[in-house]
């Protein structure tokens, strides 16, 4: 499984999450409002993970591991908005 | 076969239906105008589906159709009974077309002759068969259309292009059941080269929380890019129909150089061009767009730039689409007054294509196209699969349950059984949760089945030439899908039962005071667990006096039985078989069925029927039916000759001992197993059946709990199990002892099903006699 409880209680998002990962994810964080996510051993999330991380706007911990997501929705992070940018 | 066809077929037997309805509905309300464009839309669908086959003559059959339709729609044809019966002729020719290719992907042989002759009735040799033209873009149209505001968002945040550089814009709106067709619309955007921007926004407002809808896509992204168009094309090349691709040319390089913006103002006016690509509803666009453009005028003027502030008011009445066009301009340094032509679009797809240079906020149409209702076709037998899984769940569930409490008692480590209980626990709800989530999947509106009948109504009332006014209610109430599809039949038969017999013949409704066209009404009623269908009719009700006649000249019951009987009893009798009050056997009631069929068909389903009268004012047959057919699953069991069902669920183990390791305690016998002693109960002697000596040696043990206590019942042979609908006792048998209730076999033989609680209790007694 690619969505684990960490030691110190923050869900750890690892590997390649697919997409089954997104109801996992939402359970966990429904079940528990607040919880947060560490993203930075997750190598490639699937658009469902991402959209459920989009909708519930649990803290994030750590720069994502999957670059292309760090890059580019790495403003999920801060709870932004707007478009991310190259610079 | 043409794995278009399943859908096809699918498809058309809905559209069928409904233009079926909507045709009776138009002749009893012939002025209907909005029926006759829904009937008009059906037969334009089903056209443009079979227009994906080569079945020339179904095809010119529903262009006629549609053409006389269009007709009655314009005014030009009557829409009268004539209309409305060739209509239902035209249909149930495409439905005899739908069957036969649903059977080997052929229209029925002779089928273009019939065709030929509706045609005909439809309006003589139809026009020429025009395809529509797909939209074609106009390349200048599109060319002199604004950036849409979404790109103009992307332009603002990425910056301006490097001059020469032509970048390719798309905005993509995956289809809300894309995760289940397996995509992933990100991986997509990460196959593109040279990403500029990107931003990802929820297309609709989420639903209220639940888990129920993680799997609905429900996202916009956006992008900008400095890839090839043709590359671009290509990556989304299977999703198509979900993008709109722009290419925005090469920026010109200014003409007019302008001092640049103060970075406040540029983050100002970037922030009005984001809230203008919000998706809003059309009476909120309007106030959001002009508080944008006060914004961005006020942040202009600041920096001294009047001539621009004052555009931002102008072209804010144009709409949000120019609005952001022109801020987007103003950033990259163009301006209203810049001799460039600013970005101009040249691109095709749902959002940019044909467009005039006013062009049509596009936010209406895109909320009417998600606004429908979202749904998954899925085949029922794969409903039934899961469902089948889910009971097993529940099952295995229970097991580690028993683990966990065998834990406690073994002396494991306290931390590891309470995590194990929690687990458990929450398993336990989630399977629950999953139960519920599945049977309500299950469900289906009693509606699909009481819109079946408008249509033989018609038919019967006509054949008997009595007038009808069909009524249903509560059609809304949701049933088992087991239920609502073996319901048309039995139901079908009290209606034509209610029409033929119930209701009287116009003179004699006349004569009695009524209106002359007799009211049928079926409607569903919710009571407790339970569904109570009824169809009432208002005409003469039952004679108990002629019952009783009726039965003795059938001898069905000798006739002191019969004098004996109250009215109820009496009634009763109508479901008996081999009983029909007709006085003449028509030609639809008479057809050897009575409704002793109904009974056994509700009984079957689960439930059962009853009757209600009252002489001259009419009659109400009730079916009470369950809402969810909860399957039980049995473990078919021996005892003597007989056969018992014991459902599974209370099993926890068929084990076999010696037979010495059975010894007596008390005045009954028990066992030890698994270190507790547990109290032997011999199934054949407990329900008094005639019993063969079982094999010497050894003892075949069911061990049935039920809470805390178990018993060990001795059974024969195990014969197999079985999932299946268990009744309640009523009647004769209720008062067996041990029996929770029955169910049909295949073969039509009653299996009683065994009480767990009741076995184990028992044997607690025997206990307590000592």
């Amino acid at each position: 499984m690619s969505v684990r409880r960490g030691p110190d209680g923050c869900l750890v998002l690892e590997g390649a999450c697919p997409v089954e990962d997104a109801e996992t994810l939402a359970a966990f964080l429904l079940a528990e409002p607040g919880l947060c996510v560490d993203w930075s051993a997750g190598t490639r999330l699937h658009t469902a993970v991402i959209q459920v991380l989009l909708r519930l706007a649990p803290p994030l911990r750590g720069p994502c591991g999957d670059p292309f997501v760090a890059r580019w929705l790495g403003r999920l992070q801060r709870g932004g908005t707007g478009a991310a940018a190259a610079d | 076969m043409n794995d278009l066809i399943e859908p096809f077929v699918a498809e058309a037997r809905e559209l069928i239906q409904s233009a079926t309805e909507d045709l009776l509905a138009l002749e009893a309300a012939p002025g209907d105008g909005e029926a006759v464009n829904r009937v008009f839309r059906a037969f334009h669908t089903l056209k443009g589906s079979v227009g994906l086959f080569d079945w020339p003559p179904l095809l010119a059959l529903l262009h006629a159709a549609e053409e006389s339709l269009s007709a009655a729609r314009a005014g030009t044809r009557p829409v009268d009974s004539g209309f409305v019966d060739l209509g239902l002729e035209t249909l149930d020719a495409v439905a005899r077309c739908t069957d036969a290719v649903a059977e080997d992907g052929r229209l029925p042989p002779g089928f273009a002759d019939e065709a030929a002759r509706l045609v005909a009735r439809h309006g003589g040799p139809p026009a020429p068969i025009v395809p529509e033209p797909a939209p074609a873009v106009s390349d200048a149209a599109a060319a002199a259309a604004p950036v849409p505001g979404w790109a103009a968002a992307l332009v603002a945040a990425a910056g301006p292009a490097g001059p020469g550089t032509v970048r390719v814009a798309l905005r993509y709106q995956p289809r809300g059941d894309c995760f289940f067709a397996g995509d992933d619309p990100l991986g997509l955007v990460r196959r593109l080269p040279s990403l500029e921007a990107l931003d990802l926004a929820p297309a609709e407002p989420w639903p209220a929380g639940d888990l129920a809808d993680v799997f609905a896509c429900n996202l916009v992204i956006t992008v900008l890019t400095a890839a090839p168009r043709e590359e671009v094309d290509g990556v989304f090349r299977l999703v198509r129909d979900q993008v709109t691709i722009l290419t925005l040319p090469a920026a010109p390089a200014p003409a007019r150089p302008q001092a640049p913006l103060d970075p406040v103002v540029a983050a100002i006016l970037a922030e009005q061009i984001r809230g203008l690509a919000l998706s809003l509803p059309a009476e909120a666009e309007a106030g959001h767009r002009e508080a944008a453009a006060r914004a961005a005028a006020n942040a202009l003027r600041s920096a001294g730039r009047h001539g621009e502030a004052a555009a931002c008011a102008r072209t804010a009445r144009g709409g949000s689409e120019a609005l952001s066009a022109l801020l987007a301009d103003i950033l990259a340094g163009a301006g209203p007054g810049g001799t460039g032509t600013g970005p101009g679009v040249a691109g095709t797809g749902p959002g940019g294509a044909g467009r005039g240079p006013a062009p049509p906020d596009p936010v209406p149409a895109e909320r009417g196209a998600s606004a429908a209702p979202r749904s998954l076709r899925v085949e029922a037998g794969r409903i039934d699969g899961i469902a089948a899984l889910v009971g097993e769940l529940v099952v295995a569930r229970n097991g580690l349950a028993h683990l966990a409490a065998r834990a406690g008692e073994a002396g494991v480590e306290a931390s590891f059984v309470r995590s194990l209980r929690e687990t458990d626990a929450r398993l336990a709800r989630l399977a629950a949760g999953l139960h519920r989530e599945v049977g309500a999947l299950r469900l289906l509106p009693l509606e699909r089945v009481f819109r079946r009948f408008a249509r033989p109504v018609r038919e019967i009332a006509r054949g008997l030439g009595k007038a009808v006014a069909f009524e249903t209610g509560g059609g809304g109430i949701g049933a088992d899908r087991t239920v609502v599809e073996n319901l048309f039949e039995p139901l079908l038969h009290v209606i034509r039962n209610a029409i033929d017999h119930g209701l009287e013949t116009a003179g004699e409704r006349r004569r009695a005071g009524k209106p002359e066209a007799g009211r049928i009404l079926v409607r569903a009623d919710r009571q407790g667990g339970q569904i109570v269908v009824s169809v009432s009719d208002d005409g003469r009700g039952i004679d108990p006096g002629r019952i009783r006649r009726r039965a003795l000249e059938r001898g069905l019951m000798p006739a002191e039985a019969l004098a004996a009987m109250d009215e109820a009893a009496l009634l009763d009798l109508i479901f008996a078989p081999g009983f029909s009050t007709a006085e003449q056997v028509s030609d639809l009631s008479g057809r050897g069925v009575g409704l002793d069929a109904v009974r056994a068909a509700a009984g079957r389903l689960g439930g059962r029927v009853a009757v209600e009268t009252r002489t001259g004012a009419g009659t109400t047959i009730r079916l009470v039916l369950p809402q969810a057919v909860a399957l039980t699953r049995l473990l078919l069991v021996g005892a003597g000759a007989e056969t018992y069902g014991l459902p599974i669920e209370a099993v926890a183990e068929v084990v076999r001992v010696g037979r010495d390791r059975i010894g007596a305690l008390g005045r009954g016998e028990a066992t030890i197993l698994r270190g507790r002693t547990v109290p032997v109960v011999r199934l054949a002697e407990r329900l008094s059946v005639e019993d063969g000596p079982g094999p010497a040696g050894e003892a075949t043990l069911a061990v049935v709990t039920c809470g805390p206590d178990r018993v060990a019942v001795e059974i024969g042979r195990v014969h197999g199990h079985l999932d299946a609908v268990v009744r309640p006792l009523t009647g004769l048998v209720a008062a067996l002892p041990d029996i929770a209730g029955t169910t049909l076999l295949g073969d039509g033989r009653v299996l009683l099903v065994l009480d767990p609680a009741a076995l184990v209790a028992g044997a607690a007694e025997g206990e307590g006699e000592r």
